[in-house]
């Protein structure tokens, strides 16, 4: 029984973690523009497909493909921001961006049809054995894309709370997010600044996918069911919070994972959002919205 | 002037016919509907599969001489796209019917089509043979008219599951004590589930593991590490694809050893299975399913002739689905023999006595055709396979097992295999 517990607490930490960096870049997007990316969840689904069409056509190992996918998604990104969301933000500059919202839902909905039609309506995984290794520490069992996916996570994240807050471009793209007014006296280009910070959030969502990959199968549809648990994650640690993201996915996770063995399992799903509903109601900046209150 | 040659051709075509009255009314051909979804809808692809199953069996029928007892009256078919839309069924239904005139209707694939479409052919008292839909009461109603020789309600799947569980027990002498219930939490996994409960209990076989999950879940590992707490003897899994492979997965990544695994056909026989799961992930483990395949089934040159056919029409190897289609026009066609008119109550007569036994249909399907008071044909099992290789073996029942393969049981557990 209690080797099941550790087990499920360390498993729920390690998906937790995967969960926090598929958040990450939703919430950096939506701390820094103020605009909600519905289209998230897809870009995720097109990540996976990337680090599946590179490990296929180009034999490289599951691993070996994050960079590739991540620079992918990082140009994704940009011209998203460049040619796409930008016009339309532009436009509603004076009120709130609902041309953005709406235009993300079309988004979502083509890129996962043109998907289905790209890539068929099949299952998917990488080729090769490294998926389904795993280590053994007694009675305890980690799959092989379990420990990759946690100790990456892990670091991409520490990168970009680094990246923020050490560099130049970082501080730009936090101020812009507190003020955009203030920021732009100061002669910061906040275009410029959308693009970068739309096409870091993709980036580290393409890290996310690939590593989400070797955990599960890949199928036109899958950013729906990852996407609406990013939000979740986002609002609940709070928005901006690159932290909160991070602690917020951990929590779900655990949540999720340990819930599970006390609860019937179709349970844990509405703990979930019983637990979000619970601290948007008496926390509504999120359990680690600090930054931005 | 080929075409005043044709002219002439068909002129002396028609004298002839009509110097032959009799002749021209015995080969009148005998038109039958039928309902299948071609677009519109995922299931579009599995009534094409069907569809052309079906066409290649009216093309062999009638090459064959047709309906002997109809003067070799040929079969036509008259084909409708049911768009997977239930209100397109009922009303093709009655417009082929009323306007095309035909006295028998087959298809139409889907059970939420199929149970009004039928209600149509009823009212109008033409006969209707059922292929797959297994909505339960499609026959349960009691109709007259509709006839289900190649389908049976979902539970008799779960049914299968716990009659092969038994009887490996027996066979091996190493008997199954305690059963995991894992299924998707919809109508479906839950009616399962609910046969699986009571089944198992009969059978002496204590359930430890009782669990639903929602279809489509993004992580299920929580679910493998509770079952594998539980350890429980067979392992029954209930589920679509995406979770089946899912599954099938963390079993064999979390080393989660019992004496079988068996799914319950879905995703267990979904053609995405094995290559995503992995051949060494999905060794030894078990599924019911609708058809035994090649090696059980392809026994007659009846049935070698439907298979390379097939395959040289669509390069596709047939499954359940086209077999089905297949056998239900051979099905039909030995009822309208016996019917000897092309009249809906003679047929419908015709088919209520159907006695299917050792013949060439019955051997394909692997199961005889008849039908019980309420047109329902009990005798349709779903056989088990074992998976080896990456391919499919049938081990139960015995009658239709693979011959050159044994089955494992209880399997290796997963540390010790290479």
């Amino acid at each position: 029984m209690t080797s099941t517990i550790v087990q499920a607490l360390l498993n729920g930490i390690a998906s937790g973690a995967v969960y926090g960096l598929i958040a990450l870049g939703l919430s950096l997007q939506f701390g820094v523009m103020k605009i909600i990316n519905f289209a998230h969840g897809s870009f995720m689904m097109i990540a996976m497909y990337l680090a599946l069409w590179g490990c296929q056509h180009l034999g490289l190992h599951p691993l070996a493909v994050i960079p590739l996918v991540a620079a992918a998604l990082y140009v994704t990104g940009f011209a998203t921001q460049r040619w796409l969301i930008e016009p339309i933000y532009r436009k509603e500059a004076t009120r709130e961006p609902m041309g953005v919202l709406i235009f993300t839902t079309g988004l979502w909905i083509f890129l996962d049809n043109l998907f289905l039609a790209i890539a068929g309506p099949d299952y998917q995984t990488p080729p090769g054995e490294w998926t389904n290794e795993v280590w053994m520490a007694g009675d305890l069992f980690f799959a092989y894309p379990q420990i990759a996916g946690f100790v990456v996570a892990c670091l991409v994240t520490l990168l970009l709370v680094m990246f923020l807050r050490g560099t130049r471009i970082g501080r730009m793209i936090r101020a812009t997010g507190q003020d955009r007014e203030a920021a732009s006296v100061l002669g910061i280009d906040s275009s410029a600044v959308y693009q970068t910070s739309f096409a870091i959030g993709l980036a580290v969502l393409g890290v996310a996918g690939a590593l989400l990959l070797a955990l599960v199968p890949v199928d036109p549809f899958i950013g729906d069911l990852y996407g609406i648990r990013a939000f979740v994650i986002v609002v609940l640690g709070g928005i901006g919070s690159i932290g909160g993201a991070f602690w917020g996915g951990i929590l779900i996770g655990v949540v999720e994972s340990m819930g599970s063995q006390f609860l019937p399992i179709t349970y844990s799903e509405a703990l979930i959002f019983a637990i979000f509903l619970g601290v948007l109601y008496f926390r509504p900046a999120g359990l680690f919205g600090l930054e931005e209150a | 002037m080929s075409n005043n040659r044709s002219w002439i051709f068909s002129a002396a075509l028609m004298a002839i016919a009509v110097s032959m009255p009799g002749a021209a009314l015995a080969a009148d051909p005998v038109k039958v509907g039928y309902l299948i979804p071609l677009s519109g809808s995922a299931a579009a692809s599995i009534g094409q599969e069907m569809s052309r199953a079906t066409h290649l069996a009216v093309k062999h029928i009638n090459e064959a001489g047709g309906i002997k007892s109809m003067g070799g009256a040929q079969l036509q078919l008259v084909e409708v796209d049911t768009r997977g839309d239930p209100k397109v069924g009922i009303t093709e239904a009655e417009r082929l019917i009323t306007v095309e005139k035909v006295p028998v209707l087959i298809g139409a694939f889907q059970s939420n089509v199929t149970f009004p479409a039928t209600a149509v052919a009823e009212k109008y008292q033409v006969p209707w043979v059922v292929d797959l839909a297994a909505k339960a009461d499609i026959t349960e109603r009691g109709f007259k008219y509709v006839f289900r020789p190649t389908q049976i309600p979902a539970s008799g799947n779960a049914d299968s599951v716990v009659d092969f569980v038994k009887w490996a027990s027996e066979k091996t002498g190493k008997k199954a004590k305690t059963a995991a219930i894992v299924f998707e939490n919809t109508d479906w996994g839950q009616d399962l589930a609910k046969t699986m409960r009571t089944r198992f209990k009969d059978a002496g076989i204590d359930i430890v593991f009782d669990e639903s999950y929602p279809p489509n879940a993004p992580n299920l590992r929580p679910l493998i590490v509770k079952l594998k707490g539980a350890k429980p003897d067979i392992i029954s899994v209930t589920s679509y694809t995406g979770d089946a492979i899912q599954l099938q997965k963390l079993i064999a990544q979390m080393h989660v050893d019992a004496m079988a695994v068996v799914g319950s056909a879905a995703g267990h026989v979904d053609r995405s299975f094995i290559p995503t799961v992995g051949v060494k992930g999905t060794d030894y483990t078990f599924t019911t399913a609708g058809w035994a395949g090649y090696q059980s089934a392809i026994t007659t040159p009846f049935a070698k002739r439907f298979w390379d056919d097939y395959v040289a029409d669509t390069k596709n190897e047939p499954t359940e689905l086209s077999t089905s289609a297949y056998a239900v026009a051979w099905i039909l066609k030995d009822a309208l023999e016996r019917a000897g008119k092309a009249e809906p109550a003679a047929i419908r007569d015709a088919l209520a006595k159907t006695q299917m036994k050792d013949n060439d249909v019955t051997k394909l399907v692997g199961y005889d055709i008849a039908f019980d008071e309420k047109n329902q044909n009990n005798a349709k099992r779903y056989v088990v396979q074992q998976m080896v290789d990456g391919k499919y073996f049938t081990v139960w029942p015995e009658n239709l097992a693979a011959k050159d393969q044994t089955m494992t049981w209880p399997v290796p557990a997963w540390g010790e295999r290479k």
